[in-house]
């Protein structure tokens, strides 16, 4: 059918993510030539070495990063828009952010109140990845124990949302009691960050971002059968429960893990799959899952390129950007569209 | 060798919940459907008519009891082997209305395809036959959400051409059209009877039924019983099926009036 319209977008979105890529490792606080920072990324030296410590051991895995990210949150936010059949689902509906947030807040927070010995750990940045994972795993348990038992998408959705009420509500608590310094240490994670990661946690990352997005890959068949609501999706031949868990899994994958790299990071999981599906004019996930995941990442690329403020030494928080880009763009697409369709 | 029937029935029950809290809509449902004919499924609101479709979709386990789709025992078919037994169209459900029209009844392609869903030439022959039959073809790239409600319905049935199977279940099909495509409707699954499947519809529609089906089954007071078209007239259960003070049958002329 349309075939057309998606080979060209994939060709040139393949080309834009490239140059996306190019652009956001070359800038940065530090000046490096664009010709140089080509001559570092193809394996050459430059005169300068603190250049090439930069571009590979700073810049490169955060564009890495911010590519997964953004490739990872999208394809998460498809998942669920589809399953729930919803379109302001996102991936963080299954309370997988809450869960992190809160193992984090314990962490960083329970360390300023009930001090001892896991306040050594809060001050070690992979005791946050710990904290959060751990935390978003716990949720992710619950919430698979919880869709084994409850029939309704749209339960599992609600049940997603008070768990993130009740995470925030005992984040809060924490916060009302610790001292400012631990406040801010959270603060700063909640922020998101796509930086700081060495290269061995690139790879774990690359891990679960290779097996969650393969998992997807696995569902394509069933996530189409699914726009037909799940009654339909059964007589045509799909497990529903298989599927429906096999989904969720996925996404708890990837949004956790990226989670707990990166930090909460708002509005991608929405607004790109609803950008996309805009570009392509298809649910066929076939042709909008490999196409949701490379805006994603063209999309984070730019986001977190315009976050360093190139030349200057300030930083804005990668979370502020995407907010401040996603907002809009869902107003956009509401008065536009006048409705939002999965 | 007698003619296969497309789904028997034997002393089912259905319901929701399980063991002693089980809910029960109907009980010892007895019946025997036949190919190349046309069902009307007929009872009152909360009669138990959806949770018959449900059951036999297999969306609903049955309290107790079992039937057989083409022979072979329901609860023993993998789900892609009754997905090219069985196909359904359902009014309530909630489809994704940024599907274009051929990317719907494509999904009706989906127990043949393979495991990312690549259409073969055989598999884009039954889609365009579904679509020309149903009168669908110039709107074939129109998106769902700017088809009329006919429309919409006709496309839900040509889904259910293309998923190619002996038995097409629709539940309630021509609840909400105007009569020009209620007509429509009833005509392409009189069509379908004769053309050798076995199609079955629930609806509120009695008259129709009453004109066009080659039975009737009714549902009430927790039993379903199959009538012929011509049984269904002289054995009075139409005038029993609602308050004497408000409807009353007449069998000469097959329709309903008001009791005023």
């Amino acid at each position: 059918m349309n075939t057309k319209p998606a080979f060209r977008f994939f060709f040139l979105g393949a080309l834009l993510c490239l140059l996306c890529l190019v652009l956001n490792v070359s800038l940065g606080s530090v000046a490096i030539p664009f010709k140089d920072t080509l001559q570092i990324l193809s394996g050459g030296e430059t005169a300068t070495s603190s250049w090439d410590y930069i571009v590979l051991n700073y810049r490169l895995p955060k564009a890495l990063t911010a590519l997964m990210v953004g490739s990872g949150l999208a394809i998460a936010g498809l998942l669920m828009q589809t399953l729930f059949r919803n379109p302001l689902a996102g991936p963080f509906v299954l309370g997988i952010s809450s869960g992190a947030s809160l193992g984090v807040a314990l962490l960083v927070l329970g360390a300023g109140i009930f001090g001892g010995s896991i306040a050594g750990l809060a001050f070690k940045s992979w005791g946050i990845v710990a904290a959060a994972s751990v935390g978003s795993f716990l949720v992710l348990l619950a919430v698979m124990a919880v869709s084994t038992r409850v029939k309704d998408t749209m339960a599992i959705l609600i049940i997603g949302l008070m768990f993130g009420s009740l995470t925030a509500a005992v984040v809060a608590v924490m916060a009302y009691f610790s001292p400012a310094e631990d406040l801010q240490r959270y603060v700063f994670w909640s922020f998101g960050s796509l930086g700081g990661n060495s290269w061995n946690s690139i790879g774990i990352l690359a891990l679960f971002f290779g097996l969650g997005s393969l998992l997807s890959v696995a569902n394509i068949k069933a996530l189409n059968a699914l726009l037909l609501g799940p009654q339909y999706a059964q007589s045509i031949g799909v497990h529903l429960k298989r599927a429906t868990l096999w989904i969720i899994l996925a996404t708890c994958i990837l949004a956790g893990a990226i989670t707990a790299f990166a930090g909460p990071i708002a509005f991608v999981g929405l607004a790109v799959p609803h950008l996309t599906r805009l570009f392509l004019n298809t649910s066929d996930h076939r042709i909008l899952l490999p196409a949701v995941g490379l805006s994603g990442a063209i999309l984070m690329l730019i986001c977190d390129s315009i976050a360093q403020l190139p030349y200057s030494e300030l930083t804005l928080p990668i979370n502020a950007v995407t907010s401040l880009f996603g907002a809009p763009v869902v107003i956009w697409l509401l008065v536009r569209k006048r409705k939002l369709l999965f | 060798m007698a003619k296969q029937l497309a789904i028997e029935i034997e002393d089912l029950s259905i319901g929701y919940g399980k063991g002693n809290k089980a809910f029960v809509v109907a009980d010892a449902i007895t019946l025997k459907l036949e190919p190349a004919s046309l069902y009307g499924l007929i009872g009152i609101n909360g009669s138990g008519k959806s949770t018959l479709i449900k059951t036999l979709s297999g969306a609903l386990n049955p309290l107790s009891g079992e039937f057989k789709l083409q022979g072979e025992y329901a609860h023993r078919l993998t789900m892609e082997a009754r997905a090219k037994m069985l196909s359904v169209v359902l009014t309530k459900s909630p489809v994704s209305l940024n599907l274009s029209c051929y990317e719907l009844v494509a999904l009706g392609r989906h127990p043949y395809t393979n495991w990312v869903g690549k259409l073969t030439a055989l598999d884009k022959e039954a889609i365009y036959d579904a679509l020309e039959k149903t009168d669908l073809t110039a709107l074939k790239d129109k998106k769902c959400y700017q088809l009329s409600d006919g429309q919409l319905q006709r496309a839900l049935l040509a889904r259910a051409i293309a998923q190619d199977t002996p038995i097409i279940i629709l539940d309630e099909p021509t609840t909400h059209l105007d009569l020009h495509h209620k007509f429509n409707m009833l005509k392409l699954m009189h069509q379908l009877a004769r053309e050798g499947k076995t199609v079955l519809y629930a609806t509120h529609d009695l008259e129709q039924a009453l004109d066009l089906c080659d039975s009737i089954l009714l549902v009430k007071d927790k039993r379903i019983a199959s009538y012929s078209r011509e049984k269904v007239l002289t054995s009075g259960v139409l005038e029993s099926l609602f308050p004497k003070e408000t409807v009353r049958f007449d069998a000469e002329s097959k329709r309903f009036f008001l009791n005023k």
